[in-house]
């Protein structure tokens, strides 16, 4: 044990307690909002401190997120300490207590069992070799140069995630290209650059279509409501707007990343067997093999047909879990290479966002906005950039959710205002933009999180691409979304 | 999988089949007692259960894993289009000439489960629980708290082997109060080993002592609520059907439970491998003194934590046993205690396991067909008496050829929905309390065969024990201990419980 101290550790750690304590100790009257209750103060306090622990990575994030759940236990659930429970602190009002059994059901979250999914079929992927030959597979159109190979990813991963979910669609790509990560040697920076170009291919990809992620959705439903827009954005129409940006953002990313992590190596070898030793453990009968070829196809076909079967992405994750757990395939040892650490990650800031909307917090803090007697310009960006910010710590569906219901009224009431900067749509359609661009934190996104499970990654990397993506993606996007709106084409 | 194994695959899968299609309107399944399609299905799914952790033609947890992906796919509002259902048919009983028939009657609305209250059976808040322990148990083998704490409460015990028979068994025993009975077993035998070497080759002592950790490890277990799965089991449903208990309550019977069949079990020992060894000197390798860095210093101060807050209950200060066993997670992870390679190790299968049974349990209550099946039988005619002791002895049974975990949730679910239901009949015996923890009881004391529980099955492993001084002392503690549990239970009902 080392006895010498981490001065960065103690800063960082003490700018997050410290604010975490003021905000939990200011008088209510300074956040404006009205009838603000104990447990909605608490949650911004437990925000705040999340959101600075995980952008400073003051302890390794899944610490933070298992500290978030424990907060909220501890404070804000119908099994915290006496203390907290009392009904009137300071003449607030206690306000709702949240159900302990939500906060720890995080923890099992469906999106948890997508992860599982995709990590049960990476291991059995590898026990059997599967994942190499698929790599070859995948290799053969796009060559050993590294940076075709990439592209092959960010334009793969994102065409998959336009018709499928964005995290199914993560971990299916991310399945196919860590055997060819493990392909090559040493510390090849480069090795970085493919494995983010999953996630920016699954977060941007989605922004193409109404279908590609839950927040297109949610904005389509609303402008279409004729109580609310009742404009008519059909599948194509969207398509039509958001497609090339997308395409644009995904070339953009590719040449971010060549950039930023440039492969020393000119080309993937490609006797992938020859350099990576199978584990060699006892030899698969040929009935087991078929079974799993048969299962992952299964899957894949489930995942892409999710609309048809009825069953979503996070529950066709199971079966292969179900099938190679019966067919002794799985074994309670193969659990231990299951990256836990990064469910527990996940899991944190679905707790987060559990609270945010469990304590009423989230409803109130925008009913309290007066986006009525705003100027049209801070109308149209500020409410992307609280989408931005918002779905950086939680899921983006849940910000899409939040935000949309009451944008799209005032959008609907202040149409003429909008006009010079394109009109009520701009507003919608930049939302669910500003909902799918965010991938700054390891939590940020499902697939951000499963790039993050590779362990190759380091936190700052993330970051760094994140907020080149997040910044660009957001400028672009706004003056496309302003310039479509003004010819009159949204 | 083996031959056998393949039999038992196709009869387990047969017979479950078979449950689907039961002409379950003759069986008094009719009118407002009709089993919906979801029921019928939750019944298949738990007579597969039943059947594949008895006969075990794969491994337990893998059955769990196996009945929650069912239940998602066939009972949730995510299953597959052609099983979902919005309404059924109940079946109209009428009686024509004397005779009982059924006519297809109207048509009544059916809600499938949510996929997600499903999927929250991974993290129920007993799950937490167990996670906490792990957390406890990892902690505590990496700054070696158990090996000192081990060489530090032995010492007491002197040299005369008997005595010190007795004190490993308590140590054991406390041990595994408060950590998973394998987790102890495997530590307290990898303490013993050099305590065996002492013996003599044809001195069957080494017996007793190889035998006396699963046994204080099976038996310490019941001590606590989070001794071990089936307490935890009872516990959370007992507290679902609103009856608390808390930690030190049931401390307070469980412990003595604990030292009244210790003892038993230390007698019979003694009984069928009598020590030849006069005289015995104790030394544990690697275990000098406590590890007094930072880190071991958190583990330390947690754990005691921990156990104080356990001990003094929700009614001080107001947060639930499973939310405490969290503070050793967070304190653990912040403090860098737990590596993220640490959490890789954790018995993950054995939550799966529990989760499986929790799911279950969930189909059972939210399709309704708990409360069918307990309308459909006579359990109230039955007198306490018998239900008290038909349980107990049941449970005994399965928890002898299968995992204890399994035999409570397969078990507890049922029993529970039952003892509510003749709340009134079972008060003279002590009560919905009394029967639970006879059952947990029960479900722990099925230790005859090595394959009955781990503990069992890593004494087994050493080559010390005999199959024979197993199954005399599992049987003689099984049945003597369930009765000590009626007896102490009708006793302490007049005492400590409101019925």
């Amino acid at each position: 044990m080392s006895r010498n101290i981490n001065w960065k550790l103690i800063i960082k750690s003490s700018i997050a307690v410290i604010a975490f304590l003021v905000v939990w100790n200011l008088p209510s009257y300074i956040f404006c909002i009205q009838d603000l209750t104990c447990i909605e103060q608490r949650v911004i306090a437990i925000f705040v401190f999340a959101a600075l622990m995980w952008l400073m990575e003051t302890i390794t994030p899944w610490a933070t997120s298992i500290l978030i759940a424990v907060l909220l236990l501890f404070t804000c659930s119908g099994s915290c300490m006496k203390f907290f429970a009392a009904s009137h602190v300071k003449g607030m009002y206690l306000g709702h207590l949240l159900s302990y059994k939500g906060i720890m059901a995080s923890f099992a979250d469906p999106v948890i069992m997508l992860f599982l999914g995709g990590f049960t079929i990476a291991v059995i992927a590898a026990k059997i070799g599967l994942d190499m030959k698929l790599a070859k597979v995948i290799l053969k159109p796009f060559g050993d140069k590294p940076k075709n190979v990439m592209l092959g990813f960010i334009l793969g991963t994102g065409i998959i995630s336009m018709f499928v979910s964005d995290s199914a669609t993560a971990a299916l790509m991310l399945g196919f290209l860590l055997p060819i990560l493990k392909s090559i040697k040493g510390d090849e920076i480069g090795k970085k650059g493919l494995i983010l170009a999953i996630p920016i291919g699954a977060n941007i990809g989605g922004m193409a279509t109404p279908i590609g992620t839950p927040p297109n959705a949610i904005v389509v439903r609303y402008l279409n409501d004729p109580e609310v827009l009742g404009m008519s954005v059909s599948f194509g129409d969207w398509t039509v707007c958001m497609l090339p940006l997308s395409l644009a953002m995904l070339f953009f990313g590719w040449f971010l990343l060549k950039k930023l992590f440039p492969f020393q190596q000119g080309h993937i070898p490609l006797d992938l067997e020859k350099n990576v030793a199978l584990k060699k453990s006892e030899p698969m009968s040929k009935w087991k093999i078929i079974l799993i070829y048969i299962t992952v196809g299964m899957t894949i076909l489930l995942w892409l047909t999710d609309r048809l079967t009825g069953m979503n992405a996070n529950v066709v994750a199971m079966l292969p879990i179900a099938v190679f757990c019966v067919t002794g395939i799985l074994t309670s040892d193969d659990l231990a290479q299951y990256n836990w650490s990064v469910l527990w990650m996940v899991a944190g800031g679905i707790a987060l966002g559990h609270a945010l909307d469990e304590s009423g917090l989230a409803k109130h803090i925008i009913s309290n906005i007066p986006f009525n007697h705003w100027h049209p310009a801070l109308l149209l960006f500020i409410p992307g950039l609280i989408c931005f910010g918002l779905s950086t710590f939680i899921s983006n569906t849940a910000s899409a959710a939040l935000l949309v219901p009451v944008l799209s009224v005032v959008a609907a009431s202040s149409g003429e205002t909008l006009m010079p900067l394109g009109g009520a749509a701009v507003l919608l359609f930049g939302l669910a933009m500003s909902a799918s661009l965010p991938m700054i934190l390891p939590v940020s996104t499902p697939s951000n999180a499963l790039a993050y499970s590779t362990n190759m990654l380091e936190h700052k990397d993330i970051v760094r691409v994140g907020c080149i993506i997040g910044s660009v993606g957001m400028i672009v996007g706004y003056g496309v979304l302003i310039t479509l709106g003004k010819l009159n084409l949204l | 999988m083996t031959k056998s194994q393949f039999i038992k695959f196709i009869i387990a899968t047969t017979l479950a089949i078979a449950a689907l299609f039961l002409p379950y309107e003759s069986m008094g399944f009719v009118d407002d007692n009709t089993l919906s399609p979801l029921e019928i299905r939750v019944v298949a799914i738990f007579v597969m259960a039943a059947l594949y952790w008895i006969l075990q033609p794969f491994p337990i947890w893998s059955t769990s894993m196996l009945v929650i992906v069912l239940m998602i796919l066939t009972v949730s509002n995510s299953s597959l289009l052609p099983f979902r259902v919005e309404s059924y048919r109940i079946a109209e009983s009428f009686i024509m000439n004397g005779v009982q028939d059924v006519n297809i009657g109207p048509e009544v609305p059916v809600t499938m489960l949510t996929f997600k209250s499903i999927m929250a059976t991974f993290a129920d808040p007993i799950i937490m629980l167990f996670l906490g322990g792990f957390f406890l148990a990892a902690a505590a083998t990496k700054y070696r708290l158990d090996l000192n704490l081990a060489r530090v409460l032995l010492k007491p015990f002197g040299k005369n082997p008997k005595v010190v028979l007795l004190g490993l068994m308590v140590i054991t025993a406390v041990f595994s109060m408060f950590m998973s009975n394998t987790a102890t077993a495997a530590m307290m035998l990898a303490i013993l080993t050099p305590v065996l070497k002492l013996f003599d080759a044809e001195d069957r002592g080494k017996a007793a002592f190889a035998l006396a950790i699963p046994l204080g490890a099976n038996i310490g277990g019941m001590g606590t609520p989070i001794g071990t799965p089936p307490n935890a089991i009872a516990l959370g449903a007992l507290q679902n059907a609103g009856f608390n208990i808390s930690f030190g309550e049931w401390m307070l019977f469980g412990v003595p439970y604990v030292l009244v069949m210790m003892v038993i079990a230390w007698l019979l020992l003694l009984k069928i491998y009598p020590i030849k060894m006069k005289e015995m000197t104790l030394k544990i390798a690697g275990a000098d003194k406590f590890d007094t860095s930072p880190r071991a210093i958190i583990v330390y101060c947690t754990f005691a934590l921990c156990v104080l807050l356990w001990i003094t209950g929700k009614n001080v200060h107001g947060i639930n046993d499973n939310v405490i066993a969290m503070i050793p997670m967070a304190v653990f992870a912040l403090t860098g205690v737990i590596t993220k390679h640490d959490l890789n190790d954790m018995s993950w299968d054995v939550l799966w396991l529990v989760a499986g049974g929790f799911a279950l349990g969930l189909g059972l209550q939210s399709t309704g067909l708990a409360q069918h099946l307990i309308n459909a039988i006579p359990f109230a005619s039955w007198s306490p008496f018998m239900l008290m002791v038909g349980c107990g002895f049941v449970c005994l049974f399965f928890a002898n050829f299968m995992s204890h975990t399994s035999t409570a949730s397969l078990m507890v679910p049922i029993l529970i929905t039952v003892a509510v239901a003749c709340k009134d009949t079972l008060a003279p015996l002590g009560g919905v309390t009394s029967l639970m923890v006879a059952v947990a009881f029960a479900c722990s004391l099925g230790m005859c065969l090595p394959i009955s529980t781990p503990p069992n099955a890593l004494a087994h492993a050493t080559g010390y024990t005999d199959t024979t001084g197993m199954w005399k002392t599992g049987l003689i503690l099984g049945i003597g201990g369930l009765i000590l549990s009626w007896v102490m239970m009708y006793i302490l009902s007049k005492v400590l419980f409101t019925v």
